[in-house]
């Protein structure tokens, strides 16, 4: 009982102020990802607590393990150097830990909400499940951070959420799509293969990113938002193939300028 | 006419349109203040083919900040270069920088009478509704309508810089009113209102203010090259015949694009593994070319450059400096960025040959030209990893570890090693000494773990665990060395500070914190160096007052370039005073 108290309720004197700030730091790409996505609210809506639930453990469950697996013992790893730790912290203690967890909840939530266990296929709502238990994740991470920043609490909540809600949420939903591209495989093991090259591939982004941003040095921010933009561009694409596109999209905008593919000259336009 | 794939319309369609697409402008717009700088703007082109409510406004945010970086990065370099020298001067540094700024401010008026003149000429009229303007529109009607849009443009610009600085005292809590809130805000301005900042601001005003005058998106001086990007974006799709007038245009925008900048002509056609390799590639040589040559034509301002970038040498500074004062080395690396570029563009060429190919196959595809760029990226990018590191990383060579870290640096008997924080703090306590924040130590097998302790002079000996201690008020001595490390000069200071350099100086700071009464106790052989000093204490005027001080406060410091070993100083003050923390002492006056 007091081990799951522990677990549970390991963040000590809950203070409102914080748990504002870091709720709104998911809020507003929570809300995006919710009003795009198709489907009905209700289902949503449950899908989203639940996931958010998920993601809260996940974050226990790494705070809770964390000193059983690095245990802070002042001794060899002070000698190595500050870039062997850089990466040491970036790829395996955040990245390999963290997304171990976060997609071992996003499994098992997926099992019970986004699988098509008559087709044996993921639904779309793996999207939504992968999202907001990146969210739920991110949310409990950041109250920590902002909650221990005593002096530049706004700073920390800028940071928390335009840089870290944004990447936990891009490699989730990353991985989730590699879930749905999943579905037009046919054999059991290349399904498997694909899984474990997106769980690579979402250490390997969080770990890169986070190498570059840990140092904080101007360049390394520099390549580090170049690549989680190019992140995003790549699973909005995705999302629009695999989960936005339906047949309601089929008039032309008014928007469209057409192109006269021989000419090239614009056909149409709206502006001057 | 070609058919536009349906999924591209999930850009323009959708219930929540227009507010995905509210909130991707305003962060468009917002991008260089939150970081995400040129690559949000970047990536919205990428991701938004046909919506033009984004489109223009990501054209728009990526033309100005890199109109605005051509315009002021020069300048910043030139001020690494040589602080005094008249560009830096004029542009940022005194009351001349008006003349800079006032001609930009006159070239976003004058982009507003242009705007004018367009919706005029085109239209007729300076509003596209009927009921927004008059059925004819007199002289006097356009002039007062181009007058009004340049006092809302200045109106804004105000009002901007107000609003940003009210926020800053609320979320900061400052209070004006009191000096050391002042001081503050003083610094927030120097440090957040930089020449490129204010720019951005006032052509974002512009183009604001503008759409007032012709109700359209795109700022009449850039409506052609939008929509001749737009034009070029939308024939990359496969070719079916390659000697069609649509291939022959899109070989000629591709191969524009790949003269401008390596790889972007290839990833122009869709090849965004290969293009984006050799971008990439090519903008590491460029980096490492660059920085060869700034070492080797003054190591200071190479050091400076990459300290400019939060990077540092990977290697011991002296061994760095050893390589690049080498010609062979920069001459190397511009032969490799040469044919880099040479590469880049050949490939392009056989690329181009291959349009036929749908876009799903232009992946990762086999082929030693296509492949070499991926390749050479890696090798660049251990290269980079070994020779150049963030500041605040540091890299300890494996022979060395087993060593006791006190046989890699001298070590006078009974003598502390400091840390100086370049951290302005906030609040102080005490004058002298420094506190425990540190990370030197005679050996790290004996070290002890210090917690919380401030030493009246400097820390002790011991193994700091920084991370883990808590924030310990610093002493105004602390507090002084920061507040030297913050003037401009600091860097020129010490770039001409000759080897070895020593003298004292000894200066009162009054109980409003103005410095006053700056006495040379002991000089150097060196009288401008000495003048340079004297210079560098009056640049710090004004102060945070003292704390707790009744009267005025004496400092009495040496300032030196050269060895910690007080043998090594000329006189015997000055052999004292290297021991104490920054080579100073503080004392009230009666």
């Amino acid at each position: 009982m007091d081990i799951l108290s522990k677990f549970f309720l390991g963040l000590e004197q809950l203070k409102f102020s914080d748990l504002f700030l870091a709720l709104l730091s998911i809020l507003p790409w929570g809300f995006i990802l919710f009003l795009l996505h198709p489907g009905k609210s209700n289902r949503k809506l449950k899908i989203i607590i639940f996931s958010l639930i998920m993601g809260y453990i996940s974050t226990r469950l790494i705070l809770y393990l964390h000193p059983i697996i690095w245990p802070d013992i002042d001794f060899k790893p002070r000698k190595t150097s500050m870039l062997t730790a850089t990466a040491h912290l970036a790829f395996i203690q955040a990245g390999m830990m963290e997304e171990t967890f976060k997609i071992l909840l996003i499994f098992l939530l997926a099992f019970f909400f986004g699988y098509d266990y008559q087709n044996k296929i993921w639904k779309k709502e793996v999207v939504l499940i992968g999202g907001f238990v990146a969210l739920g994740f991110a949310f409990t991470e950041n109250y920590t951070y902002i909650h221990k920043e005593i002096r530049n609490t706004f700073q920390m909540f800028t940071g928390r959420l335009l840089y870290s809600s944004n990447i936990h949420l891009l490699i989730n939903l990353c991985f989730t799509l590699f879930l749905l591209k999943a579905n037009n495989l046919k054999l059991n093991s290349e399904k498997l293969e694909l899984y474990f090259k997106a769980f690579l591939l979402a250490v390997i982004q969080h770990g890169v990113v986070d190498f570059f941003l840990i140092p904080s040095s101007k360049f390394g921010i520099w390549l580090s938002v170049a690549m989680f933009m190019g992140i995003w561009v790549w699973v909005v694409r995705d999302l629009r193939k695999y989960v936005y596109h339906s047949e309601e999209a089929t008039s032309t905008p008014k928007q469209l300028f057409l192109i006269d593919n021989e000419s090239g000259n614009l056909a149409e336009t709206s502006l001057s | 006419m070609s058919q536009v794939k349906r999924i591209e319309f999930l850009e323009v369609s959708g219930k929540h349109r227009k507010l995905i697409n509210s909130f991707l402008v305003l962060l468009a717009w917002m991008s260089p203040f939150i970081g995400y700088e040129v690559f949000f703007p970047i990536a919205l082109l990428f991701i938004y083919r046909i919506n033009h409510t984004v489109r223009s406004v990501a054209f728009q945010a990526v033309f100005i900040q890199i109109f605005i970086w051509i315009l002021c990065y020069p300048l910043e370099l030139i001020c690494q270069w040589d602080m005094s020298s008249p560009y830096c001067v004029s542009a940022f540094k005194d009351e001349k920088a008006v003349y800079f700024f006032g001609f930009w401010a006159f070239f976003g008026l004058f982009i507003l009478f242009w705007e004018a003149r367009h919706s005029l000429n085109k239209f007729g009229k300076l509003s596209r509704n009927k009921e927004d303007s008059p059925p004819e529109q007199s002289s006097l009607y356009n002039l007062y309508q181009v007058l009004l849009s340049w006092f809302s443009a200045i109106f804004l610009y105000v009002f901007f810089n107000i609003f940003f600085g009210i926020f800053y005292l609320i979320v900061n809590g400052v209070d004006i009113f009191e000096s050391v809130g002042q001081q503050e805000f003083s610094m927030f301005l120097s440090r957040y209102f930089k020449g490129e900042v204010e720019l951005y601001i006032w052509f974002l005003n512009i183009h604001a203010v503008s759409r007032n005058l012709g109700k359209r998106s795109v700022l009449a001086i850039l409506r052609k090259p939008y929509l001749s990007l737009y034009v070029h974006n939308r024939i990359v799709i496969p070719s079916k015949d390659l000697t069609s007038k649509s291939f022959i245009d899109k070989s000629r925008f591709a191969k524009f694009r790949e003269a401008l900048l390596p790889g972007w002509g290839i990833v122009y056609l869709n090849r965004y593994w290969t293009g984006f390799s050799v971008l990439f590639s090519f903008l590491l040589l460029l980096f490492f070319t660059v920085i060869s040559w700034f070492y080797y034509i003054d190591y200071s301002f190479g050091t400076s450059f990459l300290q400019s970038m939060g990077l540092k040498p990977g290697i011991p500074d002296k061994e760095f400096i050893r390589y690049t004062s080498n010609l062979f080395i920069p001459v190397l690396l511009t032969t490799l960025l040469i044919g880099s570029y040479l590469f880049s563009n050949n490939l392009l060429r056989s690329l181009l040959q291959r349009e036929t190919d749908p876009i799903s196959n232009r992946g990762l595809t086999t082929g030693f030209k296509t492949n070499l760029s991926y390749s050479i990226l890696i090798h660049l990018i251990l290269i980079s990893l070994f020779f150049v590191i963030p500041i605040m990383v540091t890299r300890t060579d494996s022979s060395k570890k087993k060593n006791d870290l006190s046989k890699q640096h001298f070590q006078p008997e009974k003598m502390e090693f400091y840390f100086i924080d370049p951290e302005i703090p906030d609040k102080v306590k005490d004058l002298n000494g420094g506190v425990i924040s540190g990370t030197e130590t005679t050996s790290q097998e004996n070290g002890e773990k210090i917690k919380d302790e401030v030493s009246d002079n400097g820390k002790p000996k011991g193994y700091v665990k920084r991370i883990k201690g808590k924030p310990l008020t610093k002493t105004y001595s602390n507090y002084i060395s920061a507040r030297m490390r913050g003037p401009e000069m600091f860097m020129e200071y010490w770039k001409r500070a000759p080897h070895p350099y020593s003298c004292v100086v000894a200066y009162t700071i009054t109980t409003e914190g103005e410095i006053i009464d700056i006495v040379i106790v002991e000089a150097s052989e060196y009288p401008e160096q000495d003048q340079l000093t004297i210079e560098l204490i009056e640049s710090m005027s004004p102060l945070m007052p003292p704390p707790e001080a009744k009267g005025d406060v004496r400092v009495t410091e040496l300032f030196w370039n050269g060895s910690l070993d007080p043998d090594a100083m000329p006189t015997a003050l000055q052999k004292d005073m290297v021991t104490l923390f920054d080579g100073r002492y503080l004392e009230e006056e009666p």
